[in-house]
């Protein structure tokens, strides 16, 4: 009979790579989920109504964070929204990034954001190009609505009518800047509304340029004419908005904060105006 | 010799197996095990979130059976089970330790109920935006430790905390 023959490996039992390897893998799996955490970054808005821990950040409509915590400044005057930001969308988190919060609109000309209804509001964020960033200013109303650096001008008007902010003005029916924010005069005798030209279209205000709010709708009848009626677009219509012109004689260039008067509607000729204007 | 060369074995097999599963605790308690998306918003949370959550939902009792049941219990048996093996080579109350171990043993079969928790709700729960329960990767370290715990506690055999040394107790393995 033969005897079972005892050899020892030097090798230690290879039962012992269960230990080892789930070292291994469980080590990644913290590594990867807790070291390369989320970037936290902080949003200051003036007003926070509807934002919540949790609530998504989202960009291009996809969720690209959520909101951690929102805590108020020490001198009450701003709210600051704690946020973190996935790990793949930390590009997002730039110099001049733009943070707002998306909210239902409805209006007569149409209405927006309907799914914010039942999900609730959400920061919507745009990208920046700068430098990686942590703190960011929140804007009150969308990029869209929101005046990049432009001409401003004063309008003067004896009523504010429909012109809130946001809204646009318009040269022969094109977009071409925004109005801002209104105010009432020093001697309250009038409306001081802010219109924000884009700056490449700044060269159409001319220092005899004429404003008139295009909101209204004109409706002439005359008893052989008929009826006549006048509106510059329907949006324009049901919105509201400024449009402006320029005699055939264009005077010197606007400069920033000059004053204009705001007419309630556009002469006749206003309209045949056309003026040759290099505005690139 | 042959029986304890293979109570050797056992024991470091079982010994293996139980330092995997210790390994396996960490991130099963520091990562998130499930993510509840309410209403559009998603909050994922780890086994103290989610107690701590039911503490202050006004909940003290649940809350504290799942601290004992998730947290305290999977420790307990990797500790008990390591004492045991410890003492296993020169055991001087056998029967104790055998006890303590057939509870451990027992109390295996109980332990995934938590990984069957997640995996029913985030199976059950699927109304998109309104509501979803999303498994964590915690859950999956979560089960892995608690398995691995079970298979290290059927690698070791009671019978050999039984084994008489000729000259009683005492007698160190070497």
């Amino acid at each position: 009979m033969d005897t079972p023959e005892v050899t020892h490996s030097r090798w230690p039992s290879p039962i012992w790579l269960v230990p080892l390897l789930s070292l291994l893998v469980a080590g990644w799996l913290l590594y990867d989920q807790l070291l390369q955490r989320d970037v936290q970054i902080a949003i200051t808005f003036e007003n926070g109504a509807g934002i919540k821990p949790g609530v998504d950040l989202r960009y291009r409509g996809v969720p690209v964070g959520s909101v951690d915590e929102i805590v108020l400044s020490d001198d009450l005057k701003h709210v600051t929204v704690h946020a973190n930001l996935n790990r793949d969308a930390e590009k997002l988190a730039r110099e001049n990034s733009r943070f707002w919060i998306v909210e239902p609109e409805l209006g007569i000309a149409g209405a927006r954001n309907l799914d914010t209804l039942v999900s609730g509001k959400y920061i919507a964020v745009e990208p920046g190009d700068g430098e990686p960033e942590k703190e960011f200013e929140g804007l009150e109303t969308p990029p869209e609505q929101q005046p990049n650096l432009g001409l401003k001008v004063t309008l003067v008007a004896s009523h504010l009518g429909s012109l809130k902010k946001g809204r646009h003005i318009y040269y022969r029916d094109m977009q071409v800047g925004t109005i801002g924010d209104s105010e009432l005069s020093q001697d309250g005798r009038f409306v001081e509304i802010q219109a924000i030209i884009e700056p490449k279209y700044a060269k159409l205000v001319r220092s005899n340029t004429r404003f008139w709010n295009s909101s209204g709708l004109t409706v002439d009848i005359g008893l052989f004419k008929g009826a006549e009626v006048q509106a510059s677009s329907l949006e324009n219509l049901l919105r509201g908005g400024i449009s402006f012109a320029t005699p055939p004689e264009a005077g010197p260039l606007a400069t920033a904060g000059e004053r204009f008067d705001l007419h309630k509607q556009p002469e006749d000729d206003w309209l045949e105006w056309a003026p040759i204007m290099k505005w690139q | 010799m042959t029986a304890n060369a293979s109570a050797t074995q056992q024991r470091t097999l079982a010994w293996s197996l139980l330092l995997a599963a210790t390994v396996w605790l960490v991130p099963a308690n520091l990562l998130p095990i499930m993510a509840v998306t309410e209403a559009g918003r998603g909050k994922a949370s780890t086994i103290a979130d989610g107690i701590w959550q039911l503490f202050e939902a006004g909940m003290p009792g649940i809350a504290i059976i799942v601290f004992v049941a998730s947290l305290l219990v999977p420790l307990f048996k990797v500790l008990v089970l390591a004492v045991i093996y410890w003492r296993a080579a020169s055991e001087t109350h056998p029967l104790s330790s055998t006890r303590a171990y057939r509870l451990v043993y027992w109390i295996g079969r109980w332990s995934m109920l938590d990984v069957f928790v997640v995996a029913l709700l985030a199976a059950v729960v699927q109304f998109g935006n309104l509501a979803r329960v999303e498994a964590g990767p915690g859950v999956l370290a979560f089960a892995l430790a608690v398995v691995l715990t079970m298979l290290s506690a059927h690698a070791f055999s009671p019978r050999q905390l039984w084994i008489q040394h000729p000259d009683g107790a005492n007698h160190g393995h070497a």
